[in-house]
């Protein structure tokens, strides 16, 4: 396996690529007992046209296929379920659906090897009734009238509904009750075989192992499903660069009303990597709306808001800026924001500040073993390789450089998102 | 910090008095947002409404308000004086200098007293009570408090803890087992004790109209460990997953010193004996302690479905 230093860090990690096309990235610790498997196929919630594996067609699918056939990975054929089997060595599993991902996941102190064998084969064998995928369908209604319940998951829907137009992004990652009754098993086996091949996935293990018992593992997983490496085509849902909806205004059961703001970006319009416009838009957050912003302590004095969270969030060729608060006086808050957003006020000092944080925020998190393979796997999606010299990079952000970056944003392209009290809410 | 706080002629700054004050006023105020937590509360506070945990710990809205820099200030000094403080310390450092740093910095004015955290063993309730409320809600909300009569320590222990892994803490219990997998009526449920307040409680999200079917279903698997019905792999992978989580907390420094607080504490075992300890329950032992337990409070936050258009 190729070796990959991370620089300054005490963390290495071993890279291979498996003939069937899977990556396959091992993290090891010396000085800890657990470990963590995430086995992920780049598929999410973020395409509901494309052309099935053999087919000629596109085809459109309902909104939240990605998460119903997450759920539906954990059936077997012989009536077995992998929570059984992990819980025989007392291993956590899980697995979990985002926009650009599907991952399983284990994670525990014993069986390593049997685990990632079982992992890589049950994540491999799809099996799904018209009987089975009924049932889901009760249980993901249920997770969706969870979160339908919960505003601060809701304010976050509204908000991309009012940031993208067509990608589908903008719909909730489990889809709506309607949408999840049309789904059949035979839409979840056209997006099985098109998205789980092996040269569309990656494995990531971080924590105690024996290196060369788990290669031999993959490398029988590699040999067991010789499966050809396929193009997979996408629609391409031409995302205008404008939001698509300036302002939208709910009622829902909240005492104090929830609040949702964001600048859309087109990120392919900036001279720099798409890495370094990540760190810089991070850094310019950080710099003007983090804990120790000069804008938290006085939005807090004036009794604009209790809690402010901010976040970089990129989907294909648009990258947003976005704030959640509560906040009683949603309005005031956000003409505060506006205003901050366009005060010409960093100093090369408040980037020094921040960096310093930064750097030994980075170095902390190798002690973890979850964050570490967490961290490799968003390098793996957002850039298509693993960052070696995050630190090297983060000590050249400089102040010209963000005020270019900054210059070329149309902050007044932004989309505000506020969920009000009912009335006779107390 | 801890002992010159921002303090002026004996009261707390006022700005940060004030956006502290912002802060828990919208705590207080949003406590119902959060229907799975309410909905436990309104359990608990229906099962006894004088009792300790059914106190909400973020307070309420009249205690609140008579809350000024003045008197704040007043009880922090009284609770700094006359409570039991302890300070744990974990990572890599010499410890005579920890020590000496320690007994520098801090004025200790109360020395170690062992307090008993564990609350009276109340009075069962002989019918259970089924209580149901209504919310705008998309999901209905059960909440099912139980309570237990006095239990031998090695029992309260480990027999218990040993029952509630098999009723409901993981994704492979007999509740998320049967009420999530074989009959689709939730995507969440689990069981939870909380042996300081001698409950055992049970929670999911569920449809209104599923609530008979569901509070049947839990009963019915109660009644099935009642009558030994779990197998000897049911209590060999709660074992299992019992150690292992003992074993994984070892790469977690902040679990390290959270094991060390409750061994103090609430007076458990060590992790080693733990270990030891849980393999020595018997089937016997379980089907015992199952006899036990009973059902006090069924509680619904019941959700009344009208959608919003968005």
């Amino acid at each position: 396996m190729k070796k990959i230093d991370l620089k300054n860090l005490d963390v290495a990690i071993y890279y291979k690529k498996l003939k069937n096309g899977l990556d396959v990235f091992f993290i090891p610790y010396e000085n800890k007992n657990n470990y963590f498997l995430s086995f992920l196929t780049k598929y999410g919630s973020s395409v509901d046209d494309f052309v099935p594996a053999g087919k000629k067609e596109f085809l459109h699918i309902p909104q939240g296929v990605a998460h119903f056939l997450e759920h539906k990975m954990f059936e077997n054929e012989d009536g077995s379920n992998p929570f059984d089997f992990f819980s025989q060595s007392g291993t956590g599993a899980n697995a979990n659906t985002w926009f650009t991902r599907t991952q399983y996941i284990c994670y525990g102190n014993n069986g390593i090897e049997e685990n990632l064998e079982y992992l890589l084969e049950y994540v491999s064998s799809p099996y799904f009734t018209d009987e089975n995928v009924k049932k889901e369908q009760g249980i993901i209604e249920q997770e969706i009238r969870m979160y339908d319940d919960q505003p601060d998951f809701k304010i976050d829907d509204l908000l991309r509904l009012g940031i993208f137009q067509k990608e589908p992004t903008r719909n909730d990652i489990a889809g709506t009750v309607e949408e999840i009754n049309k789904i059949t098993k035979e839409i979840l086996y056209e997006c099985y075989y098109t998205f789980y091949r092996p040269s569309n996935m990656a494995l990531f293990v971080s924590g105690k192992m024996d290196m060369e018992k788990l290669e031999a593992i993959v490398d029988a997983y590699d040999h067991k499903y010789k499966i050809k490496k396929a193009k997979i085509k996408t629609k391409d849902y031409e995302e205008p660069d404008q939001v698509y909806q300036k302002q939208q205004r709910i009622k829902m059961n909240v005492v104090v009303p929830k609040v949702g703001y964001a600048i859309k970006i087109n990120n392919t319009k900036f001279s720099c990597t798409p890495e370094f416009l990540d760190y810089y838009l991070n850094l310019f957050l950080t710099i003007k709306f983090g804990f120790t912003s000069e804008f938290r302590e006085e939005a807090k004095k004036e009794k604009l808001m209790t809690s402010l969270y901010t976040e970089v969030f990129t989907i294909a060729d648009h990258t947003t800026l976005s704030f959640y608060a509560d906040s009683e006086h949603p309005d005031r808050l956000v003409e505060k924001i506006k205003k901050e957003l366009i005060k010409d006020d960093i100093t090369e000092k408040d980037i020094k500040r921040i960096q310093k944080v930064w750097i030994s925020s980075e170095v902390q998190m190798t002690d973890n073993i979850e964050v570490t393979l967490n961290n490799c796997i968003q390098d793996y999606l957002r850039y298509g390789q693993i960052i070696t010299d995050r630190i090297d990079k983060i000590k050249m952000l400089n102040k010209k450089d963000l005020e270019e970056i900054r210059s070329k944003i149309d902050f007044n392209n932004d989309s505000l998102a506020i969920i009000e009290p009912k009335e006779g809410t107390k | 910090m801890v002992f010159h706080p921002n303090v002026e002629k004996l009261r707390f700054d006022q700005e940060s008095f004030d956006v502290v004050r912002n802060n828990i006023e919208t705590e207080i105020k949003s406590f119902k947002e959060n229907t799975e937590s309410y909905s436990i509360m309104r359990m608990f506070e229906n099962m006894d409404s004088k009792a300790p945990f059914s106190y909400r710990m973020i307070g309420y809205y009249e205690d609140f308000e008579k809350i000024t820099p003045e008197n704040l200030y007043t009880y922090y000094k009284d609770f700094i004086r006359n409570n039991i403080i302890d300070i744990y310390v974990i990572g890599d450092f010499d410890n005579n200098q920890m020590e000496s740093l320690i007994e520098k910095n801090f004025k200790f004015y109360n020395l170690h007293t062992q307090i008993n955290p564990y609350l009276e063993v109340p009075k069962i309730r002989r019918r259970e009570q089924k209580i149901i409320e209504t919310e705008e809600l998309s999901q209905s909300k059960l909440a099912i408090g139980c309570r237990y009569e006095p239990l031998e320590e090695f029992d309260l222990k480990y027999t218990l803890t040993l029952y509630n892994l098999i009723l409901g803490v993981s994704t492979n219990s007999k509740l998320f087992t049967v009420v999530r997998e074989k009959n689709s009526l939730a995507y969440y449920i689990y069981s939870r004790l909380s042996k300081l307040d001698h409950i055992l409680l049970i929670a999911s999200g569920i449809e209104a109209g599923d609530f008979e079917k569901t509070v049947h279903l839990i009963k019915e698997q109660m009644e099935a460990m009642k009558k030994g019905n779990f197998s000897e792999g049911d209590m060999q992978k709660a074992i299992t997953l019992f150690t292992s989580s003992l074993e994984q907390l070892e790469d977690n420094q902040y679990e390290i010193l959270e094991n060390y607080v409750s061994m103090q504490l609430l007076g458990i075992d060590t992790i080693e004996i733990r270990k030891e300890k849980i393999k020595e329950v018997t089937k016997e032992d379980l089907i015992k302690i199952t006899k036990k337990i009973k059902i006090d409070t069924i509680y619904l936050l019941k959700g009344e479905t009208k959608h919003e258009k968005n």
